[in-house]
């Protein structure tokens, strides 16, 4: 396994970590009844802070432990596979964009007969883009994983 | 283009590497600037290598391109 795939590896944990503690943080706000701007902004800025951190730290360990690979830079395989894994993530949050247009649209239209608050909507809107960066970022990684192991 | 008239895309490469003093692949993927997992996959035939790539490969093993890489229907 190139260290190119290792690095996928632990990007592709690491996110999924992400998706779990997000969306437990933000299911917890709600079930609390805390979910208001400022408390979504923390869990936000949270959420960034904890992925750099361990994101630095397991990439300096991985780069450690393979040495000799780490500064080894990509070759056309690892560019071509790089690009098809965008590909799809760019599709995926592409998707996830024109859902949250449609959401604020059909708020717009109906939120008040549905007694929904502008801030509720407003953390909607922000949650659907935020899961839809996560989980493009996840299709990305599973994407040019898929191809290091197909050994396109 | 059909299916009866797609060409594959195949290599002697392995071959050529046992004949050349039994060189290793991460040898070669040195030699030509790509990575020991892009040299296992052109030789599998999973992956077609640039013209570049492929043209640094005939040179290493000093032969014409045809020796090295084959275009044929499948």
């Amino acid at each position: 396994m190139s260290y190119k795939e290792k690095s996928l590896w632990v990007s592709l944990a690491l996110t999924l970590y992400l998706i779990y503690f997000y969306y437990s943080n933000m299911m917890g706000l709600q079930e609390n009844q805390t979910l208001n701007e400022d408390s979504f902004t923390v869990l936000l800025i949270t959420t960034v802070i904890w992925l750099t951190i361990i994101s630095i730290v397991s990439h300096i360990v991985l780069a450690i432990i393979n040495h000799k690979e780490a500064n080894n830079p990509e070759d056309e395989r690892d560019k071509l596979i790089e690009l098809k894994g965008c590909r799809v993530g760019y599709i995926l949050l592409s998707v996830g964009v024109v859902i949250s247009i449609v959401h604020v649209q059909l708020n717009n239209l109906i939120g008040e007969y549905w007694g929904i608050s502008p801030t509720i909507d407003l953390l909607n809107f922000m949650h659907i883009i935020i899961m839809s960066f996560l989980i493009a970022d996840l299709a990305k990684y599973a994407t040019q994983l898929y191809y290091y192991r197909k050994d396109c | 283009m059909s299916k009866s008239q797609q060409k594959n895309i195949t290599n002697n490469i392995r071959k050529l590497r046992f004949a050349h003093d039994e060189m290793t692949q991460q040898v070669l993927a040195d030699l030509i600037g790509v990575s020991r997992q892009t040299v296992v996959a052109i030789e599998k035939g999973k992956y077609s290598p640039s013209l570049e790539v492929a043209f640094k490969i005939t040179d290493v093993f000093a032969l014409p391109f045809t020796d090295v890489f084959q275009y044929q229907k499948g």
